[in-house]
């Protein structure tokens, strides 16, 4: 059974980004266009690592966790936050809503395998 | 190959998408510069952009949406519409085309043109300078070797580190500490350890389980192994590990040390050591010796309020912890058998410590863990409780006590501290804490062989293992050792059945009683204050309403019962917010123990201190400003009127002195009594002195209490210092004056040879008064009900005039001086004689003085409203009350007044 992923991002250059790269590795993962959009996918469904970008439109990333960390299902899943350097309180503020770690763009894919990793081994 | 071509594919479509969008939002930017949501919706496609750019290494792309990010930012961040000048707006256009130009030509293979740099120095001008924010991925910080954890090791687990690190391994010695909240941000301790063990091997694991709770009471949502130390041999640099924490550290401390060649060398067992000295290569040059390496933690900068307001808890909440433990050490110190006691110890140090690891105070949560080492053997008796153990824990807390107020820069930025914040806080010189830590390691040194000895197997395994008993045997004798106290008392026929069970419902009871720790929340006393103001106005307007003559004439019975209904509520609502200031007194009294015991240590005296009434509620600021009198009183008490073992022994006293520290309420006030069984104050001598220094006229007729107020004169105290006349006096004007702001009363009690009780009386709060309200001519005034002796009508024979002395009035045979309120404060008065007036007489410092008022109306609680710089010089006057027809009513101060009258 391949571990699940749920991959949030407006961008879709993004979002076929995080897929490649993670599907090759041999997860399965499902994406979602915005905060609205992932929860709508977390019902029902459980994911091992959600990664989810800041800035989005209708729900942005940072409610998307504190949302996340109000489920059940989804309460102790790492959750992985895609930010710019140029945004460290954001970072910050996605610390404080309870996410497990972060990735700064723009990254390598490799990166983005080890952090997945780190969190999911 | 064809996945990033086809993924750049994807990008270029986007880019296109987003580049046209962004076209439109700007133009509809520039028509209503102050829409907020357009200039998101800008940020957010230009974010987009940069990040996508940046995966294909388009940095050219990258490095101009990077710029044109940096200007949406600070216009957002600004007030948009009157800050975004054109020359923004047209900057943005230029860069938009640019972008678009240079994607273009990347998709044709073309080197895109490098005009852009221009457009990214002129954002560059417009936007204000920026403090160069550098983040840095943390690393763990090297905590040094921790000889106490290595000391678990048993056997087999240092011949495996030491043949990992014969074979080219790193030995690492990493100690976790999580908040038990870390599954909430989806860290998992295990997982690290999976992780570490995926490149490595972990050769051995500390993990105490003290904390876990019982079945019923777990909560699988926390972790409670809060204090993990791992040994960790593997290849890997510490680089590595780092990075595999780095999630981790943002909810709690890790930190890694190298274990250096010397420090595994001194793993080697005793008994092999002779052997194999020597002939092990330790296989080490290789990476060098890393004895002086020492990794620096750059934590990142960042600052949030949140983190300060931690930070500002944890200094309030370790205040409270240090006076816990310093009373228990005291505790421990009378009863060195008592294992519990140390475990009361041992719990807030390590509770100070987990907060230390999550604030970064490094230097304290060393300090703290090395202690609670040398606690938790104590606590499971083996470590012996000597005395040095004892003054090495008071050693200890006083250095906690010196680096808490020490608060170090590094700390200070990285909560935003400002310098008021700091300023609460007494600063004081960093100190170096290696000594006291070595002398702890010393001491655990000595008694972690008496660790070994004492391991002796007990005695049903023993027969156990020798085939005396079997396993089921055991426990049912075991069981039979279970059984209770009581059980055994009834069966003995010693005591009746019906008596236990009392006995077990009050257990039960009191169990009870300290399971259940009152839920508590923070708030700021600005608040609270705020609060008890505004409750002291809607008291006010309750009265005049129900006074009001108008609402009086309605009189339908209706309206009465609403209007004594409303009054019940407010009278309710203003007793319970004043509790909220409330606070029992029990922390300021566990400090005296300790000025109690360092005093008489220094004095050479046998003092045991006698709390009681510890739970007497008091308010805050009440309790904050009664700790430097009471710290005075008490050392005045053991130094001077607790006499040396050999006097006492002389006298037919035991050689132990008491002082008695007691709290409890009388009558309205709160009284604190110091009580001790010395030699008492010399009335003699103390009158002596008075009249040589002129305090008092020699043959004057001076009552005992008199004579006692004279130890609070200014000049007294400090002409006679330490000796002769038994002492008291260093200070004690201070002590009177710190009381008399409180609005309390200070009396002493004494006989010669037999003891002192000094007594504080206390208002229950500072905000209200218990007053009696009397009328002269138009105005009222309220004399505080604490200082009030009686109220009487003269007959017209018991008024003298004397001159230079004014009205006085013959009170049973005491001439008492007559104050005028209507002269003093050029009012006027219905009666002219005091004969048809009243006379109110009011006492402070022994001393006495009558008042003429009109008509005495009642007594009443007021709420205190100062009257102002302006009039804060009226002698006589301690402030305002808003009285029940909105009038003002002038709140006299007794002892003003009376040094008026004299």
């Amino acid at each position: 059974m391949p571990k699940s992923i749920l991959a949030v991002d407006d961008s879709v250059t993004m979002r076929q980004t995080i897929s490649t790269t993670l599907e090759k590795e041999g997860y399965s993962v499902t994406l979602a266009n915005d905060g609205m959009d992932a929860l709508s996918k977390l019902n029902g469904n459980k994911y091992h690592v959600i990664i989810t970008d800041i800035n989005m439109p209708n729900m942005d990333g940072i409610r998307l966790i504190q949302e996340v960390r109000k489920l059940a299902s989804h309460k102790f899943t790492p959750i992985i936050v895609l930010t710019t350097e140029s945004q460290p309180e954001k970072k910050e503020e996605g610390k404080n809503a309870g996410a497990t770690g972060w990735i700064i763009k723009p990254f390598k894919p490799e990166q983005l395998i080890a952090v997945v990793k780190k969190v999911c081994p | 190959m064809e996945d990033i071509d086809k993924l750049k594919e994807t990008f270029y479509q986007e880019a296109d998408d987003i580049l046209n969008n962004l076209d439109e939002l700007l133009l509809q930017l520039e028509n209503n510069p102050g829409d907020r949501e357009t200039l998101d919706g800008i940020f957010r496609n230009m974010h987009t952009l940069k990040g996508s750019s940046g995966i294909f290494e388009f940095h050219s792309v990258e490095r101009l949406a990077h710029a044109c990010e940096d200007l949406l930012d600070f216009m957002r961040k600004e007030d948009a519409g009157e800050i975004t000048s054109e020359k923004m707006i047209d900057t943005l256009f230029t860069g938009l085309d640019q972008m678009k130009n240079m994607l273009s030509s990347i998709q044709t293979g073309a080197e895109p043109s490098t005009e852009y740099e221009g457009t990214v120095k002129q954002i560059r001008t417009l936007l204000p300078e920026k403090d160069s924010q550098v983040i840095q991925i943390k690393t763990l910080r090297d905590s040094g070797v921790n000889r106490i954890f290595l000391l678990d090791l048993n056997m087999d687990q240092r011949n495996a580190v030491i043949d990992r690190s014969g074979n080219g391994n790193k030995i690492y010695q990493i100690s976790i500490t999580l908040s038990k909240y870390c599954f909430y941000k989806g860290i998992d301790p295990l997982i690290l350890l999976k992780n570490l063990s995926s490149e490595g091997e972990i050769l051995y694991v500390r993990c105490p389980d003290e904390h876990l709770p019982s079945l019923d009471d777990l909560n699988t949502a926390m972790l409670y192994f809060d204090d993990i130390w791992l040994i960790y041999s593997s290849k890997v640099e510490s680089e590595y590990i780092s990075d595999v924490c780095e999630f981790a550290l943002s909810v709690g401390d890790i930190t890694l040390h190298n274990l250096t060649e010397t420090e595994i060398t001194s793993l080697v067992p005793m008994e092999q050591e002779d052997n194999t000295a020597g002939s092990y290569d330790w296989g080490m040059e290789q990476h060098g010796n890393s004895d002086n390496e020492c990794v620096t933690t750059p934590e990142s900068v960042t600052v949030t309020s949140g983190l300060k307001n931690i930070f500002l808890d944890f200094m309030e909440e370790s205040s409270s912890y240090l006076e816990e433990i310093e009373a228990s050490i005291l505790c421990l110190e009378k009863n060195k058998e008592n294992l519990e006691v140390v475990n009361d110890i041992f719990r807030p140090f390590h509770t100070i410590k987990g907060n230390c690891g999550y604030l970064g105070l490094k230097e304290m949560g060393r300090l703290c863990h090395t202690v609670e080492t040398i606690l938790d053997y104590a606590r499971n008796g083996k470590a012996p409780v000597t005395q040095n153990f004892i003054d090495v824990l008071l050693e200890v807390v006083d250095a906690v006590k010196k680096l808490r107020s020490g608060i170090p820069w590094s700390v200070r930025d990285k909560f935003g501290l400002t310098d008021n914040e700091v300023s609460k806080y007494p600063q004081c010189n960093p100190i170096d804490i290696t000594p006291l830590i070595q002398k702890i390691e010393m001491l655990l040194c000595s008694e972690a062989i008496l660790k070994d000895k004492n391991e002796v197997p007990k005695i049903g395994e023993i027969l156990l293992a020798s085939g005396a008993i079997s396993e089921e045997q055991l426990s049912k004798a075991l069981k039979l050792q279970e059984r209770r106290l009581g059980e055994i008392l009834v069966d003995e026929g010693i005591v009746p059945e019906d008596k236990i069970k009392a006995a077990i419902e009050i257990q039960e009871y009191q169990k009870s009683g300290i399971k259940t720790p009152s839920a508590a929340i923070k708030v700021d006393t600005e608040r609270i204050d705020n609060l008890v103001n505004l409750v002291g106005e809607l008291v006010i307007a309750q009265t005049l309403i129900s006074q009001n003559p108008a609402v009086l004439r309605l009189a339908t019975q209706n309206l009465q019962k609403d209007v004594s209904h409303l009054g019940k509520i407010t009278r309710e609502i203003q007793d319970l917010v004043m509790s909220i200031r409330m606070m029992p007194i029990k922390q300021t009294f566990q400090k005296m123990m300790r000025v109690v015991r360092d005093v008489a240590k220094k004095a050479g005296k046998n003092v045991d201190l006698v709390i009681s009434g510890e739970d007497t509620e008091l308010d805050k600021s009440v309790i904050e400003e009664i700790s430097d009198p009471l710290v005075h009183i008490l050392r005045n008490s053991v130094d001077h009127g607790i006499e040396p073992p050999e006097e006492r022994m002389r006298n037919g006293k035991h050689d132990k002195g008491i002082v008695h520290l007691d709290a409890f309420h009388r009558g309205g006030s709160i009284v604190i009594e110091i009580r001790d069984d010395g030699r008492g104050i010399c009335k003699a001598k103390v009158l002596e002195k008075a009249i040589e220094k002129g305090l008092v006229e020699a043959e004057a007729d001076i009552t005992d209490q008199q004579i006692y107020q004279l130890i609070f004169q200014p000049g007294f105290s400090t002409a006679e210092k330490v000796t002769d006349i038994s002492g008291r006096g260093v200070g004690m004007d201070v002590v009177r004056r710190n009381i008399e702001k409180l609005r309390g009363r200070i009396d002493i009690q004494s006989k010669e040879g037999e003891g002192t009780s000094i007594s504080i009386a206390l208002p229950l709060t500072l905000a209200i008064i218990d007053g009696m309200v009397v009328q002269v001519g138009s105005e009222r005034y309220i004399i505080p009900t604490l200082s009030i002796e009686e109220s009487f009508r003269p007959k017209k024979e018991e008024i003298i005039t004397i001159q230079k002395k004014g009205e006085l009035c013959n009170l049973r045979g005491n001439l008492i001086s007559l104050v005028r309120l209507s002269d003093l404060y050029h009012g006027s008065s219905l009666n002219k004689d005091p004969w048809d007036a009243l006379l109110v007489v009011v006492e402070s410092d022994g001393m006495r003085t009558c008042i003429m008022v009109d008509e005495l109306i009642g007594q009443q609680q007021v709420v205190i409203k100062t009257i102002g710089e302006t009039f804060k010089n009226v002698k006589g006057i301690a402030g305002g009350a808003i009285l029940g027809d909105g009038k003002v009513g002038l709140i006299l101060d007794v002892r003003g007044l009376i040094e008026l009258s004299t």
